[in-house]
């Protein structure tokens, strides 16, 4: 009979590959890295995702619709993300080096 | 109803010419879902990024104050129940109903396992005063940023949390069915697409919990 699941072989391995990289994201957890610690749990993090994505849910070996379907939401979210942070992280550009000359004499209100 | 196809294929519902196109229609509308989903945490995700790039010290101290072993055995029993998910779909696509029962009926109950170690999370850090308002109590500096935190630690757990619980009853659900034999006899297509629910929601909890319980080392 022609399968479109994997064998319970390649289940168990993609499990215990996401054991063994909680396994990981847990013990850095208690190691000082800086601000390592962000991109290694962060990088982790979407190597699991991609685990679950490719194996549980299939993705290897699915039509290129679905592959669409799925890296459009992904898409979607770095628009979020980039648009928001790019503002956000540029803000308060310059701000500090307003001198009170460079403010309009007729300026009453709040910055 | 159409007679004249029921016989042979009875689950085709009208509109599809087969199974096959049945079946990858409703795996591209779960996955449109699925991105709509991703839009729905993502917000959440995108203040808890601006917020942590803002006080990164605060949060670090706060993220000390979950339950990391609690959360990191539940990240571990969500693991463990997507493996069982994916091995449902495949008894089902292989019409053994009684592994299917069994496998749906196990992914259920670790979600409520799940459910019940985040409920005992849940009292602990209300007993602690960590819930956000007039009882939220702090003795550590910034204050108002610690309370930040813990509103997006339980929005976020919060929403993923109903999500647990709606998968729980769709999973329950699917078991009872399956029980009568719906699904072995040449259509699984719901057991599929409930799986691609359950494992998003396993994913979400893969990045909420370093965020959450790792934040800054402990």
């Amino acid at each position: 009979m022609e399968t479109t699941t994997h064998s319970p072989r390649v289940y168990w391995k993609t499990c215990a590959a996401l054991m063994a990289l909680l396994a990981v994201t847990w013990s850095i957890g208690y190691v000082n890295l800086g601000s390592f610690n962000l991109v290694v749990a962060l990088a982790i993090s979407i190597s699991k995702a991609l685990l679950v994505a490719l194996f549980f849910m299939h993705m290897k070996g699915s039509s290129r619709l679905l592959h669409f379907a799925a890296t459009a939401g992904v898409i979607w979210l770095l628009i979020l993300f980039s648009l928001t942070l790019g503002d956000y992280f540029t803000r308060d550009r310059g701000s500090s080096q307003v001198t009170p000359s460079q403010i309009p004499e007729h300026f009453d209100g709040e910055r | 109803m159409n007679p004249g196809s029921t016989a042979a294929t009875p689950f085709v519902h009208e509109q599809f010419e087969t199974v096959e196109q049945q079946r990858s229609a409703a795996q591209l509308g779960m996955w449109v879902f699925l991105a709509t989903e991703v839009l729905f945490f993502g917000g959440l995700f995108l203040a808890y990024t601006v917020y942590r790039s803002l006080y990164p010290q605060t949060f670090a101290t706060a993220s000390h104050h979950t339950e990391v072993i609690l959360g990191g055995i539940n990240t571990g029993i969500l693991l463990f129940s997507s493996t069982l998910m994916a091995l449902a779909v495949r008894a089902a696509e292989l019409r053994n109903r009684k592994r299917l029962v069994w496998l749906l009926l196990g992914t259920a109950f670790l979600g409520v396992v799940f459910m019940a170690i985040k409920g005992i999370e849940y009292h602990k850090d209300f007993v602690e005063h960590l819930v956000p308002g007039s009882h939220f109590v702090w003795h550590e500096a910034n204050q108002s940023h610690a309370e930040i935190f813990f509103w997006l630690y339980f929005a976020m757990t919060g929403l993923h949390a109903i999500h647990v619980i709606v998968g729980i009853f769709v999973l329950l659900t699917l078991a009872v069915l399956a029980r009568r034999g719906k699904f072995t006899t040449g259509h699984h297509t719901p057991v599929e697409i409930a799986g691609l629910y359950w494992h998003f929601v396993d994913v979400v909890w893969i990045f909420l919990f370093p965020l959450m319980y790792l934040a800054g080392h402990r």
